[in-house]
């Protein structure tokens, strides 16, 4: 198995894996997308609200802002408190503004400053004035299977690494035309791929070539990984937290049948 | 790990998973499947929502279970490697 | 109000919804300010593309 990255900040990760099959890398898929867990606002108690949207609607809208920082909190159902609610399982924002305003993310003061807005020019409501907003509201840990404003990682996706092979070319240039992503180009009475990696598998220059000179295929044991992060945590401690999960079960299990044998 | 075990004779096991789903099974019945001794490997989960995946194996001259171990020291192998890997290239990128 | 994520993928597109909405008015074509801003996606790109502000019709109705 090798990995190479093509691409890694803390909100984007590309990485070619190779030397693999496609159920390991789409374990990992499942797993980025579904086995970590986020903070996020749960529960929202209103003071005052004298917007133009109702309680349930801001508080939606709360719900989707990604926060920073979980790491130390555990989830309240596995919370030694018992589901009762403590610093270990969850954090209390709060949120003051009068109008006239445009009420921000930034705005939310958390208890915990670990635990804030990932991006703090997120929209919720504009007031206008004498409108009001005064409310308190409750983050908790938890995992996309139960919401998805949980799911830290965006568009995790792989796909199978392009590779082409070109012969006998004709100069027609029909697959220069064709080619959706425009990485075929007409060089020295051949055509050239600039950017494999870009090409998305769909054959239509193979299909365009009265030639039959392009023949395009999926490496199936090398896969390009995309994912992307919502600010929660960075791609690389997404990716991390995922495979560490999996390794996890998997030896969780060889252990378990090991008093078997 | 929560799991009950169904059956086990000399070359077949049935088991039932209770908090697994295809995320982690799916790779479980590919790393299975790698074994020569593994005839078949696979998986059922009778309604997506309210039962729990129960895993079929039928070996040759291996006990299963002993495959299952295996296979699944053969995947933390794999995730050790891959999490070795994460960890080293992102250093290696930045 | 613009909705705070993407209805189908879930990124976070309310964030650039002020400086977009600035740089349209501003008179720029909404296509470079969309990859200006790094919405590469067609499912975000509709989201602030298509999106119609209405606060301030419904403010006076509090």
């Amino acid at each position: 198995m090798d990995l190479e990255f093509l691409e890694l900040t803390e909100r984007q990760a590309r990485f070619i894996i190779s030397g693999t099959a496609p159920a390991f890398v789409n374990s990992i898929r499942r797993s980025v997308i579904a086995d970590v867990q986020s903070m996020s606002i749960d529960d929202v108690n209103f003071y005052n609200n004298t917007s133009v949207l109702f309680d349930e609607m801001l508080a939606l809208r709360l719900g989707l802002i990604p926060l920073t920082g979980g790491e130390h909190y555990v989830s309240q159902s596995e919370c030694s408190c018992d589901g009762e609610g403590c610093f270990q399982c969850q954090v209390s924002l709060t949120l003051n503004v009068q109008g006239p305003a445009t009420v921000y993310s930034r705005d939310l003061t958390s208890a915990d400053t670990e635990v804030v807005p990932a991006d703090g020019n997120i929209p919720i409501i504009k007031l206008f004035k004498g409108q009001e907003l005064l409310l308190e509201a409750i983050a908790r840990k938890g995992s996309s299977k139960n919401h998805a404003k949980f799911q830290s990682s965006i568009a995790t996706s792989y796909k199978y690494l392009p590779k082409f092979s070109i012969n006998e070319c004709n100069g027609c240039k029909e697959c220069v035309e064709a080619c959706p992503k425009h990485i075929i180009q007409y060089k020295n009475r051949s055509v050239h791929v600039i950017d494999e990696l870009q090409c998305t598998l769909c054959n239509l220059c193979v299909e365009a070539c009265d030639a039959r000179a392009i023949t395009v295929t999926g490496d199936p044991q090398s896969f390009v990984f995309y994912t992307e992060s919502d600010g929660s945590m960075s791609c690389k401690d997404l990716l991390l937290t995922s495979v560490e999960s999996l390794m996890k079960t998997a030896s969780e299990l060889a252990e378990f049948l090991g008093t078997f044998a | 790990m929560n799991l009950k075990i169904i059956r086990v004779t000399e070359d077949e096991a049935e088991i039932e998973f209770l908090d697994e789903g295809h995320t982690f099974l799916n790779v479980l019945k590919y790393s299975l499947l790698q074994d020569p001794h593994v005839e078949s490997a696979t998986y059922d989960v009778k309604h997506p929502m309210i039962s729990n995946p129960i895993f079929h194996i039928k070996t040759e001259s291996k006990d299963p279970l002993k495959a299952l171990r295996d296979a699944s020291l053969r995947l933390k192998d794999e995730f050790e490697t891959l999490l070795g890997l994460i960890r080293l290239k992102s250093e290696e990128f930045s | 109000m613009i909705p705070v994520r993407c209805f189908t993928c879930g990124a976070v597109i309310s964030k650039h919804w002020d400086q977009y909405k600035d740089r349209i008015s501003a008179g720029e074509d909404s296509k470079m300010v969309l990859d200006d801003l790094g919405v590469k996606r067609y499912c975000c790109r509709r989201m602030l593309l298509t999106h119609k502000e209405l606060v301030d019709i419904f403010a006076p109705y509090q």
